[in-house]
């Protein structure tokens, strides 16, 4: 198809426009002539068809178009919903072993701060956690252990 | 069609176009039928108001386009709003086929169809006013108020993608 007119030319010419070279060409082109011929044809049957009406299940209604927003619109207020519960939630009680080796530094601290005795200071740190009430208790009692009836040893 | 024509003359004679136009620029048939009735109540409206001289199809055309345009800027809403699924367009028939559209294979007609509703909404305007309205290109280009270089651009893309349809190249 060297030399010959591109499809828009050849529009432009079945449409009565285009230039004067373009339309010398089209009238000694065969081709040319064929194609817009073959141009001109496609254009009136597609017309014609869109004169008509369109086949039942030909046009793509924009489907689906009901179910998609209220669809999208309740998954977008679950996540709203979820997103809210988790940000207003409270922390969720975490296990007593790890609530107090995470708050040991501050336990500490605080024990320091009280009682600035570095025996219970040590027994605390060196304490596993399953003894650690035992070890609060024997620091919150009131009497000293040698007084209870059980004495100090019933606490080691 | 002059200024003394009764509303029946009127409807007759624009009805079966105004139907047209919709069920080109509008893909849902109930919407199309609605703004075909708005379209005829305001022709009515304008009717009643006797404009000496008045012009009907070019107005006509020019409403039916304007409803069109803002139906579908607000059809998102409106779905949202009533939930309403579209039906089929089995009673908005038009004039009914011509013998070059029954020649057509129902499956080529199926992608003409799927092709034109895939064009721009320029695309579609300017290719149903000149190829299905039969508009000359210069009325085509004042009705939707484009320059003319610019429908002949619209309108050859258009002819380009709907050949495309018609000889089912992808």
């Amino acid at each position: 198809m060297t030399g010959c007119l591109p499809d828009r030319v050849l529009w432009d010419l079945s449409e009565g426009d285009g230039a004067d070279g373009d339309r010398e060409h089209l009238a000694g082109c065969r081709l040319c002539q064929w194609r817009t011929r073959r141009l001109v044809h496609d254009v009136k049957v597609i017309g014609a068809v869109l004169h008509g009406v369109p086949p039942p299940e030909s046009v793509p209604m924009e489907a689906p178009p009901v179910r998609t927003p209220w669809a999208a619109a309740a998954a977008l207020a679950a996540i709203s919903l979820a997103l809210m519960w988790t940000v207003r939630r409270p922390p969720a009680a975490r296990p007593a072993a790890q609530v107090e080796r995470t708050a040991m530094p501050v336990l500490e601290a605080v024990s320091h701060a009280v009682f600035p005795d570095a025996g219970i200071e040590n027994a605390l740190g060196s304490a596993a956690p399953s003894e650690l009430e035992l070890m609060a208790a024997a620091v919150d009692a009131a009497v000293p252990c040698e007084w209870q009836p059980g004495g100090c040893e019933e606490l080691q | 069609m002059g200024a003394g024509t009764s509303y029946e003359e009127l409807d007759n004679a624009q009805r079966p176009r105004v139907e047209r136009l919709c069920r080109l620029l509008l893909a849902d048939a109930h919407e199309a039928q609605d703004v075909a009735q708005e379209v005829l109540i305001k022709l009515f409206r304008a009717q009643q108001a006797r404009h000496a001289g008045m012009a009907w199809d070019p107005w006509v055309t020019r409403v039916t386009v304007n409803a069109c345009r803002d139906r579908r800027r607000s059809a998102w809403w409106r779905r949202l709003r009533d939930g309403r699924a579209p039906l089929i367009e089995e009673h908005l028939t038009g004039p009914g086929s011509s013998p070059e559209d029954a020649l057509v294979a129902a499956e080529t007609r199926h992608r003409i169809w799927a092709a034109f509703r895939h064009l721009s909404r320029r695309q579609q305007e300017v290719f149903a006013l000149r190829h299905v309205e039969g508009f000359s290109t210069a009325e085509v280009a004042e009705t939707l108020d484009l320059s003319t270089g610019s429908a002949k651009r619209h309108l050859f893309r258009a002819v380009q993608r709907l050949r495309d349809a018609l000889q089912g190249t992808p």
